[in-house]
């Protein structure tokens, strides 16, 4: 098999596929890539057997076959060739022979049939968002996921899809994140699933804010996002989300409401003096106003006082401060409310009139 | 493959998958070379391959068969020591536990083999609990272990143990001269019996345990024991300059001759294990009083727990021998009288 291509044409989905190869691998065909010609069209596939990233290329060939090649070294070497080279590749018994102008590589090789790619799933769900949307709802949520926690059901995404909404919920067990966007996805049954963090992280990096459409596909096993210039696939987590409804709280009475930037400087201010560690902030809630105070094992303290709209009784609680920096950051709107009960209880935050995103934070004892 | 002499445990694991009523965890027990890790991996490729055949025998034709036998079938996980002799780690249990957390790669089953389980520390086992107490669906966790009885007992309690035997010595001599033609010709024709007597009767690590020095070094550490007992060998007398290559070896089959002599002594005589030396061993049986075997036997266990500290090989050699001679001819004296 001979194939031709422009530099350009395989460096940009050569880069996209070598971000998921590790650079420690458990088994070397980890680091190759699987490319497959039919046609005119190369597909490049790489994986971690976690995520797995499928671009594609223009190229031309003499003929349709699948091998795989090093991922980072193919890549290197395009990359190191001059702009607007002509790549030819040359797969032999053993090696593969990479030639442009004056150079020649010759690259090991290994059997297609040994690299372990997805296959497409027949029986998946599929519906369409734009990438904005999709990109907005884990921008809301992502922040919340836990990390390495034993309850390995929350170290991602609770991704949730109905026949009119799709809701994303990230948790660590402390606070949670919650995004719902309406959108008519058409699907015949409610379904959700878990993604891991790897996944998310990967995907977000792939999406951007425009409307194009991306389509995805949800099988027993895995997630699958089809882009217009790649198809992400992720592993799905094999366990059972927490009830989020009971999470948020459902019957505040109280309601603080001020300027998301007002609170969110004055926290960031203070923030330098909390104990780094457990990072707790008291709040002392009197009407129309707040006094968030912290302080750290050295006796160092700092103090704000933030006018707020608030009319209920005055009473005390203790947070997490990066908790709350962290749902605040993400909240577009110009004014935040924060529902309370009492000190024991946990608090929501959501931008006014905007219930598209909600925040749960619990409360410290202080 | 699966080696005659594992035919039966073969068996059960297929009754079992036909049956669909495989456990999620088993433990593969018995001793040492017996094949036990082979038939764990073909067990795998078996239960990972798209078509296995009538006899649950993998089709090596699928792609699931070829990414295993290539070693990069996702959903396989083998666990072995990181270096050899070093322990298994906890951070590799971790991983493999992380990985479970995950959906499986393909619609089939998940399998991980862990070998030899006993070489988990405990940090390592005790992660793994978890695993056994909540598989994840579709999942089966082997165990591989020469020595179980060294796991902790909350590892035990939560497999299914299938056990494994050595075959007969006939079945296994038989295999032995099928499957591996030609090593025992020459000097060492004919000496399969006394190979497998090396191996506590266990064909593969006899297979890897042919070394003609290593037989004419039994031989003489035999004719050295039966001579000290018989009176004719002074037990500080004898020229043990051979035994300068390491004495771990012939007090370990001084010990299966001891043990065998017990077994004589207790009418086990269908599990002797050093059949070339049965003869004389069943001669030697009448000489000795079984009483004493087992404290010379205690004795063999403490020498060879010592074996880490440098001591003087020729005098533990001397102390042995002198001790089996006390031990033979206290008998002898009582038998006179």
């Amino acid at each position: 098999m001979k194939i031709t291509a422009l530099r350009e044409n395989l460096l940009k989905p050569l880069q996209v596929v070598s971000s998921v190869v590790e650079r420690r691998q458990q088994s070397p065909i980890l680091a190759n890539t699987l490319v497959s010609v039919v046609g005119n069209q190369m597909t490049l596939t790489g994986t971690d057997l976690e995520v797995e990233m499928v671009a594609k290329a223009e190229v031309q060939s003499d003929e349709d076959g699948d091998i795989t090649l090093p991922a980072r070294k193919l890549m290197d070497l395009c990359k190191s060739l001059p702009e607007g080279a002509n790549i030819t590749i040359q797969i032999e018994e053993e090696r593969a022979v990479i030639r442009s102008g004056r150079s020649r590589f010759t690259l090991a090789l290994l059997p297609a049939a040994e690299f372990p790619n997805i296959e497409p799933v027949d029986e998946a769900l599929s519906f369409k968002l734009t990438q904005a949307q999709l990109k907005q709802l884990f921008d809301q949520t992502q922040f919340a996921m836990a990390q390495q926690d034993v309850r390995y059901y929350l170290n991602g995404l609770m991704f949730e899809v109905t026949a009119n909404a799709v809701t994303c919920v990230a948790t660590d067990g402390h606070r949670l994140a919650f995004c719902r966007i309406a959108a008519d996805t058409g699907v015949s049954e409610d379904r959700q699933v878990i993604i891991p963090r790897k996944g998310i992280i990967e995907l977000s990096r792939l999406l951007e804010s425009s409307d194009d459409p991306v389509e995805i596909q949800i099988s027993n096993n895995h997630i699958r996002v089809v882009l217009s210039h790649v198809t992400f696939t992720s592993k799905l987590i094999d366990g059972k989300f927490p009830d989020y409804q009971q999470v948020i709280p459902a019957d505040p009475d109280k309601e603080l409401v001020c300027s998301r930037d007002a609170l969110l400087q004055a926290f960031n201010r203070i923030s330098v003096l909390s104990n780094e560690k457990f990072r707790g902030m008291r709040i002392q809630l009197e009407p129309n106003l707040i006094r968030a105070s912290v302080n750290n094992p050295e006796q160092e303290e700092a103090e704000e006082e933030i006018e707020v709209n608030y009319d209920s009784e005055g009473f005390e609680i203790g947070f997490n401060i990066g908790y709350f920096m962290d749902a605040l950051s993400v909240i577009k709107t110009e004014e935040v409310s924060v529902h309370l009960k009492d000190s024991n209880h946990s608090c929501l935050v959501k931008g006014v009139n905007d219930d598209a995103s909600k925040y749960v934070i619990m409360p410290m004892r202080l | 493959m699966i080696f005659p002499w594992t035919l039966s445990q073969w068996q059960q694991l297929v009754q079992r998958v036909n049956e669909q009523r495989l456990p999620h965890a088993m433990l593969f027990g018995g001793i040492e070379g017996l094949g036990k890790l082979d038939i764990a991996r073909q067990f795998a490729q078996s239960l990972l391959c798209q078509q296995p055949d009538d006899n649950f025998m993998p089709c090596s034709q699928c792609r699931s068969c070829a990414q295993f036998e290539a070693n990069t079938h996702p959903d396989f996980h083998l666990i072995e020591p990181e270096e050899e002799g070093k322990g298994i780690k906890v951070d590799q249990i971790r991983g493999l536990t992380e990985q479970f957390g995950l959906a499986a790669h393909y619609a089939s089953y998940r399998v991980a083999i862990i070998s030899p389980a006993e070489s988990m520390n405990l940090a390592a086992a005790n992660s793994l609990l978890k695993s056994l107490e909540e598989p994840p669906e579709n999942t089966l966790i082997i165990l591989v272990s020469s020595h179980s009885a060294s796991l902790p007992s909350t590892i035990l309690s939560r497999c299914q143990r299938v056990n494994f035997d050595s075959p007969s010595a006939d079945m296994a001599v038989n295999w032995l001269n099928k499957h591996h033609t030609g090593l025992f010709d020459g000097e060492i024709g004919g000496s399969e019996r006394a190979v497998l007597a090396m191996a506590n009767g266990a064909p593969l690590k006899a297979v890897k345990s042919v070394d003609s020095e290593l037989i004419k070094q039994r031989e003489q550490m035999f004719s050295l024991f039966l001579a000290v007992a018989e009176g004719a060998e002074s037990p500080l007398g004898a020229d043990k300059q051979w035994l300068k290559t390491g004495i771990t070896t012939p007090i370990q089959w001084v010990y299966s001759w001891i043990s065998d002599l017990i077994k004589l002594k207790v009418n086990l005589r269908e599990a002797l294990v050093n059949l070339d030396k049965s003869a004389d061993l069943q001669k030697l049986a009448q000489q000795v009083e079984l009483g004493s075997l087992y404290r010379f036997l205690d004795n063999i266990l403490d020498i060879l727990k010592k074996q880490r500290a440098p001591l003087n090989t020729q005098m533990i050699m001397d102390d042995l021998l002198l001790d089996w001679k006390t031990l033979t001819a206290s008998v002898e004296h009582t038998h006179y009288r």
